[in-house]
């Protein structure tokens, strides 16, 4: 019995793609025309994935009007714009907020008409809070670390 | 004429100069539009994220490289939001119910009028393939459009991504497959 030849199906699979593409040499077109020749299941995938090629070659992506464009510019210089402004505000309203709290909380603790029994609440709600809020970051901070885009974006 | 190359103008960014910046913007935001639109398929949000994009680059304009494609650098920060988008459950889930939100357009339908027969088959092929793409993972989307509808070659994919040719082949033979069995498990 003839033995099956065996195949290097990333190997055709990266020659069909360059022919489908057009990106591929003479002697590379030949060497898979010849897999094409032996290989049944191979020549079948290969008549579907020309079916893909023509359909999606016969596809585009749609254009906006030419009024997008005139907007598109004046409507980048706005958002940086405002990002800045908004990154000052933010930066502005925790450093007052801070400030604020800090106050407060001096004055509430120093204040000898509360009972002990209000002072030690409110002391373990802020407690808790600033735990879930450090506990929030400390998530947000390892997630960003581990996001698989963000190795890609490193230039 | 606007015969200034990127690199003289993103010298000039790096200053802080605006007008230099709205030029790199007018230069390359149908580019950005279109990749963003092949990236997350709904017009409206792919203007938004390629404006996004331009703001961000220009607020991090200092760390820009003279001496590197501004347009490379751009990119990195457009798929990356289109990429974090798709992966908001919200906006997945209202992605899927504005199925058939047509960002794709049939160029052989619009070249030459045919029979109502004829245009009603190619609009529902046209629906599935913008289903089928909608469906692919991000990265094989993204070559994918890259390939066909920015008409890029195997090397400038693999630039713009990052990623060596070999990866760029693999991953489109990969959303070729996901398509291929689309349309026939459709049928």
């Amino acid at each position: 019995m003839k033995p099956i030849p065996t195949v290097d199906l990333d190997r055709a699979h990266a020659l069909m793609m360059g022919a489908l593409d057009g990106e591929c040499t003479a002697e590379e077109r030949q060497e898979l025309d010849s897999l094409l020749a032996r290989h049944a299941d191979l020549a079948a995938e290969w008549t579907r994935l020309r079916r893909v090629k023509e359909v999606t070659a016969s596809m585009n992506l749609r254009h906006p009007s030419e009024e997008t464009w005139d907007r598109f510019r004046l409507s980048v210089m706005h958002r940086a714009e405002r990002g800045i402004a908004w990154t000052l505000i933010a930066a502005g309203a925790i450093v007052l907020g801070m400030w604020l709290f800090w106050e407060w909380l001096e004055s509430f603790l120093t204040d000898a008409g509360l009972p002990l029994p209000v002072k030690l609440a409110v002391t373990g709600l802020v407690a808790g809070g600033l735990i879930l809020l450090v506990s929030v970051i400390r998530e947000r901070w390892f997630l960003r670390r581990r996001d698989p885009y963000s190795r890609e974006v490193t230039r | 004429m606007d015969t200034q190359t990127d690199a003289s103008l993103v010298q000039r960014v790096r200053t802080g100069d605006r007008d230099a910046f709205g030029l790199l913007v007018e230069r390359h935001m149908r580019r950005a539009y279109l990749q963003a639109l092949g990236l997350v398929g709904s017009r409206e949000d792919a203007l938004d994220l390629s404006q996004e994009a331009f703001a961000r680059a220009f607020r991090a304009r200092h760390t820009l490289d003279p001496d590197r494609p501004f347009y490379g650098w751009l990119y990195q920060i457009l798929r990356r939001l289109c990429f974090n988008f798709r992966r908001d459950r919200r906006v997945r889930s209202a992605l899927l119910e504005r199925e058939g939100s047509a960002w794709l357009t049939d160029v052989a339908l619009r070249a030459a009028p045919v029979d109502p027969g004829t245009a009603l088959e190619r609009a529902e092929l046209s629906r599935r393939v913008t289903a089928g793409i909608e469906a692919l993972p991000d990265r094989e989307r993204e070559v994918l459009v890259l390939k066909e509808f920015e008409d890029l070659k195997y090397r400038e994919i693999a630039e713009l991504v990052g990623v060596p040719i070999g990866t760029v082949m693999s991953r489109l033979y990969s959303a070729r497959r996901r398509l291929a069995e689309c349309l026939v498990n459709d049928q």
